[in-house]
């Protein structure tokens, strides 16, 4: 917090989450991995958030999540996995057939992922070694997109990231089988943990990637995730996150993606754990005539607090995009969406469409939606939507009248609602995991 | 696709190199010293001849004035205000004392003349351009000081009060008492708090018990002397029942500086009352490079105190160097309505950042928003807005439309809507796409053989084109014209 006193100075007064970052980064950047490259990107990183701090209600990106408020305390970095038990942790989407790579307590766990007969043309390392061997084109990934330049949590990451998968798919090679990178967090004491994966699909090449966050236990495990991609020209790219952790868990996920030319992306967040959570997407189209399609559901009871926060800037001409984002919102729990779409001048034809909605179930439920347009051009189409509500009772009397339970019609029409975006998930294995994940989470609501 | 080309003329006709109302007045005034410190909200206050409370009450204002720091928020970019260079008080000499229109400086009648706005009661009751124009009561504020108010007596036959707030301060001191700055507190915020310490004249109305006010009520602002700044306090105040209709307007020379303007208008309308608050803001927007022009940072709020109570606000924004402004609405009462339209067009390097607040506190309160950002030029146009629903808003309801037209490619619109939903029961639509404003709506005026963009222009700008028709100002026209541009070609 700051305080201004009459003299014009300003004092910083330090949270004690503040403190205890303040206090392990000299302390532990000696251990963390990479050349001295590495070291001057983390020291810079973390001076960025030694001058703003943990952000909140007063930074403008951050007005419905205050991290300094929420965050009370930071957890102790995560030690060493037991693989039993992450290796005894059951599949979070049954299959998939994907290639299932492991990130535990911030580690690639080589014997416990699928590399074996790697598809040619198709690279898959850990990021501690390639920033050890100072790899020049990975050093040159990690530097972040515009749009993300001046993001604290990004900066933490950068900072104290530990390790994380380095996926290369050469030009043209088309991936058969998802790669999965299941990252897990396990221990009884809560444990903290700095992820950054690089995902980088060449010209015409076509791939689908899963992640997703468990834990094995309850504890109050913190993560933050970043996974930077990059699309070359023509690629065709899927991506999805399955957020599964436990309530208990604080959840920081970022994705930075730059889209090529006459490519196809799509991502998808499912917000079905963690009891503060945030998934910031930041994608820049850099190439003309690309497609983008930014969707995500999110699911909240108790009181969870999920935010989603999606940057798209179409740095190109006649690229279109999609952004739909449904959140179902019951007990006291908070949703919140931030979304903005950044037309330049130059970015003539562009077709933009955000869309948010949220669906209070209870009196105690609360969403905030702040769905912004900046535009430059003047010959585009851009449109944004938002609504809030409850179930429509019209529908759910037409169900009553019809002899389905009360139950059983919330569910339905819950389901449909959420269908929307859930249905563009081309992943059949994902859909039907998180369809059932959604019944699941009905099944437990107290009518 | 870009706007078409009728739309393109339209803002063109009104481009900043083409102000009409930039010439300057040559009359003596009074002027305080130029700063600002506590002596001279002193003086503000003794040229007002105004109680000690009053005095009191603006100097606390000052005093958290200057804790305060400017905000910095908003899409706005201007180099800083040196608010020690301006003079906080302007009369013209020949206006003290009793108002009657035989003592008015017959310069500042030519002035008002120039401006479209009659001021003699006899010339508007004879009026060349038809008996069945309606009657409009005007009152005139010249820079710090209300220089006349007509048609006085007939209103307070209905037991309607309209003077200037000065006059009020003296007339009516318990009614001022209860209800200034219980809208719009004087912590609330920097230039609302400056306007609180310095705020020299504007319009006082209060309407009775169940009275229709007898004819519209009108401000005209004019910015006439150098180096000052303007900072008008308008108190509106409905008791139940009633319904009033008051419209603004304000114009200002063309010179190379840049002037303040910040004001603070509030409103409150008790059980089952209605205000209609519309403003055609014409303040003198720089030239076409940017030079120039009035600052207008503004606080407009109206409160829906009462049951069943209603206030709307309608806004024409063509002028000014740089907006700030946010017309908003407390729905306090149960099954209070707020409205607000705009249609802000911005030229040559103007900044608009302009928008609503409708803060759903009482049940069933609904609210509408419909705003039209039309940018030319080099200038940037935002959209800033929020609707908040609070916990026992059960049953509120807001629609929000806004849509953005850019003319060129050397401009921006930008849209920031904020949604804060506390209740299930509320339903909450925020829209962009100009197809869809109603359904129902636009079924019925396509089957009567309207076509698509005739459907909207007339279900968005219905209301906008019936309270516009009621304006005493020349440039009524051409507002009119502008409420008519095409959304053809809309960017969302």
């Amino acid at each position: 917090m700051e305080t201004s006193d009459p003299m014009g100075t300003t004092t910083v007064l330090r949270t004690p989450a503040e403190e205890t970052l303040l206090k392990r980064y000299p302390a532990e950047k000696a251990s963390l991995p990479g050349a001295p490259a590495v070291a001057s990107l983390r020291d810079g990183a973390f001076a960025a958030f030694e001058k703003v701090g943990l952000p909140h209600r007063r930074v403008e990106a951050w007005k419905y999540t205050d991290l300094r408020a929420n965050l009370r305390t930071i957890a102790a970095p995560a030690g060493a996995p037991d693989h039993g038990r992450v290796q005894a942790l059951p599949p979070a989407v049954p299959g998939d057939g994907a290639r299932r790579i492991v990130v535990a307590n911030g580690r690639v766990l080589a014997d416990l992922s699928d590399l074996a007969g790697l598809e040619p043309g198709v690279s898959v390392r850990s990021l501690a070694d390639a920033l050890t061997h100072a790899d020049a084109a990975v050093l040159a990934a990690l530097e972040p997109i515009a749009e993300a330049a001046d993001n604290v949590a990004l900066a933490v990451n950068t900072a104290f990231m530990s390790d994380g998968v380095v996926v290369t798919i050469a030009d043209g090679v088309r991936l058969e089988r998802p790669i999965e990178i299941a990252h897990v967090t396990d221990g009884e004491t809560a444990a903290a943990t700095a992820v950054r994966n690089l995902v980088m699909v060449g010209a015409g090449a076509t791939a689908t990637v899963i992640e997703t966050v468990e834990s094995t236990s309850a504890a109050a495990h913190q993560s933050n995730i970043v996974t930077m991609m990059v699309v070359g020209d023509g690629a065709a790219v899927d991506h999805i996150r399955l957020q599964l952790e436990p309530f208990e868990a604080v959840s920081l996920t970022t994705l930075t993606v730059s889209i090529g030319a006459n490519a196809r992306f799509e991502t998808f967040n499912a917000a079905l754990g963690a009891g503060l959570a945030r998934a910031q997407v930041f994608a820049r189209f850099t190439g003309a005539a690309a497609t983008g399609a930014f969707r995500g559901a999110t699911l909240l009871s108790g009181r969870r607090h999920a935010d989603t926060t999606l940057v798209v800037t179409h740095d190109a001409e006649g690229c279109e995009s999609r952004e739909l984002y449904k959140a179902v919102v019951d007990d006291e729990a908070k949703s919140v969406f931030q979304g903005r779409i950044n037309v330049p001048a130059h970015a003539q034809k562009t077709d933009a469409r955000m869309m948010t909605a949220s669906l209070l179930l209870s009196d105690g439920a609360e969403a905030y939606a702040k769905p912004e347009l900046e535009i430059f051009a003047d010959d585009v189409q851009c449109g944004h939507g938002a609504t809030c509500g409850a179930l429509d009772d019209d529908l759910l009397f037409y169900m009553l009248a019809r002899g389905i339970s009360k139950t059983e019609a919330e569910k339905l029409l819950i389901i449909a609602y959420l269908g929307e975006a859930i249905d563009e998930v081309h992943n059949e294995a994902v859909r039907e995991m998180l369809i059932h994940r959604i019944e699941a989470w009905l099944g437990k609501r107290v009518g | 696709m870009p706007a078409v080309q009728e739309t393109i003329e339209q803002v063109s006709a009104i481009d900043v190199d083409k102000y009409k109302y930039g010439f300057f007045t040559e009359i003596e005034s009074e002027l305080a010293p130029k700063g600002l410190n506590e002596d001279i909200v002193r003086y503000i206050s003794a040229k007002k001849n105004e109680p000690d409370w009053l005095t009191s009450w603006r100097l606390e204002a000052f005093r958290r004035w200057q804790t305060m720091t400017e905000p910095t928020w908003a899409r706005v970019d201007y180099p800083p205000i040196d608010f020690q260079d301006l003079h906080y008080y302007s009369a013209p000499k020949k206006t003290a004392g009793p108002k009657s229109l035989d003592e008015v400086d017959p310069e500042l009648l030519r002035t008002y003349e120039k401006l479209g706005i009659p001021l003699r009661e006899q010339e508007l009751l004879a009026g060349v351009e038809g008996a069945d124009k309606p009657r409009v009561a005007v009152d005139a504020v010249f820079d710090s000081v209300s220089v006349v108010t007509t048609f006085k007596k007939e209103l307070a036959k209905h037991g309607v009060i309209f003077c200037a707030i000065s006059e009020a301060v003296r007339e009516h001191p318990e009614l001022v008492r209860k209800y200034l700055g219980s809208v719009v507190p004087t912590t609330d915020n920097y230039y609302a708090t400056l306007n609180s310490a310095v705020f020299s004249d504007g319009s006082f109305v209060y309407i009775p018990k169940g009275v229709r006010c007898p004819m519209e009520l009108s401000t005209y602002f004019r910015i006439n002397e150098k180096n000052t700044g303007q900072f008008e306090r308008t108190l509106i105040i409905a008791d139940e029942g009633s319904y009033v209709s008051y419209l603004e307007g304000c114009t200002a020379p063309s010179r190379d500086e840049n002037q303040l303007h910040a004001a603070v208008v509030e409103l409150v309308a008790l059980d089952d009352a209605e205000i209609k608050y519309s403003t055609v803001q014409n303040w003198y927007p720089g030239d076409a490079e940017g030079k120039g022009g009035i600052y207008n940072f503004v606080t407009k709020r109206g409160d829906c105190r009462g049951r069943n109570s209603k206030i709307s606000w309608t806004q024409v924004e063509t002028g000014s160097a740089i907006t700030w402004k946010y017309p908003s609405c407390i729905l306090r009462g149960d099954n209070s309505r707020g409205e607000f339209y705009s249609i802000a067009i911005s030229n040559g390097k103007q900044q608009v950042d302009s928008g609503t607040k409708m803060i759903h506190l009482g049940k069933n309160t609904t609210s509408k928003i419909i705003s039209k950002g039309i940018a030319a030029g080099k200038s940037d146009n935002t959209y800033r807005g929020l609707v908040q629903i609070g916990r026992k808003a059960t049953g509120a309801r807001n629609f929000t439309n806004c849509d953005s037209l850019l003319i060129g490619n050397q401009c921006g619109a930008h849209t920031v809507p904020y949604i804060e939903t506390k209740t299930s029961s509320a339903v909450v639509e925020h829209e962009a796409t100009t197809s869809k404003i109603s359904d129902d709506q636009m079924f019925y005026c396509l089957s009567r053989g309207l076509d698509e963009e005739e459907a909207i222009a007339l279900i968005v700008n219905g209301f906008v084109r019936d309270v516009l028709q009621q304006l005493p100002m020349e440039f009524m026209v051409e507002t009119q014209k502008l409420i008519g541009i095409s959304l053809e070609g809309s960017v969302g």
